[in-house]
């Protein structure tokens, strides 16, 4: 029976292999903040990241258009509102990157 | 920037966010305020009169219609005060159902009723049963978000407790000082964590999207 896919040990393939999207530091920060919550929105991931308003829009940007996180874009109280949320692809990344990294840091 | 490294601190934070800025103590202090002050009338009414039987009935009605409110209420100072000022953060998983949270409160709402309704004969292992509940309740909190006043109130309410345990009160005077005293040391810790949380999120004029904020 094949070992599961978390247990097997690392080598410098899975290096190589590292989901380079998620790897980069800030889209890092901002998946492993929208992974422990349902969504959350552009202002509460700028305080949870520390980023420029610039940056966090750049960074969801491209985590969108790896189809890792969904923006929805709305009015609450009449003001413009942006919502992010972790799509099941991007959960999916998130948890094999971290299997990755835990076995290249062991 | 964070450090990528410190990923469980990161959503840690997030999961804790919700307990922040102290709003949801100072509702559930409220709300435990509210079921002493019921439990005081209770023990004040005379046992067999007809205000002593709707004290007992209002109590289910109370910690069930209390409880939908008390969520209710969150939610419209959370989206009115907290969320302009450090942002929205949805914890609702797809596909929890609603029916078993509802479930959920009027099953903990039955228990409540049924032990505080109860002619107990044994009023040390009541109130010491109501102080080790919230200890554990709120010990779990605790661990679970990371912020250790939820295990310092924990302790305080099973002191109470125990304290409580050595007086020969009647069930409902021990249960009114109980939730009495849970609901100020809640309320003390919701001023004090919201006192925080204001001096360090002030009020500002930005909106929410992060495109226009001139």
């Amino acid at each position: 029976m094949a070992p599961p896919p978390n247990k097997k040990p690392f080598n410098a393939q899975d290096l190589l292999e590292v989901d380079r999207v998620i790897h980069e530091p800030a889209r890092l920060a901002i998946t492993a903040v929208l992974a422990a919550c349902e969504s959350a929105d552009f202002v509460y991931l700028r305080n949870a990241t520390s980023l420029t308003q610039g940056n966090l829009s750049a960074h969801l940007l491209k985590l969108e258009e790896a189809g890792y996180i969904t923006i929805e874009k709305r009015f609450q109280d009449k003001k413009p509102n942006t919502l992010c949320r972790l799509t099941d692809k991007g959960s999916a990344a998130f948890k094999q990157y971290r299997a990755q990294v835990a076995r290249l840091v062991k | 920037m964070r450090s990528p490294n410190d990923l469980d601190g990161i959503m840690q934070r997030t999961r804790r966010y919700w307990y922040e800025d102290g709003i949801s103590d100072l509702v559930m202090g409220g709300f435990l305020l509210l079921l002493g002050l019921l439990f005081a009338a209770e023990s004040l009414t005379p046992p067999g009169s007809p205000l002593w039987a709707v004290w007992g009935m209002g109590l289910p009605m109370f910690l069930i219609g209390g409880a939908l409110v008390a969520g209710w209420a969150m939610q419209q100072l959370k989206s009115r005060v907290i969320y302009p000022r450090t942002g929205f953060v949805d914890y609702e998983r797809k596909g929890l159902p609603r029916v078993a949270r509802l479930v959920g409160i009027m099953l903990i709402a039955a228990i409540v009723a049924a032990t505080a309704v109860a002619v107990s004969r044994n009023m040390l292992s009541l109130m010491t049963l109501f102080g080790i509940a919230f200890l554990a309740a709120f010990g779990f909190v605790s661990y679970r978000v990371g912020l250790w006043r939820y295990l310092v109130f924990g302790i305080w309410c099973f002191v109470l407790g125990l304290i409580l345990a050595t007086f020969p009160l009647t069930t409902e005077q021990s249960s009114a000082i109980f939730y009495v005293g849970a609901g100020l040391g809640m309320i003390v810790s919701g001023v004090i964590t919201w006192r925080r949380y204001d001096r360090s999120a002030p009020m500002s004029q930005e909106t929410n999207d992060g495109s226009t904020t001139q």
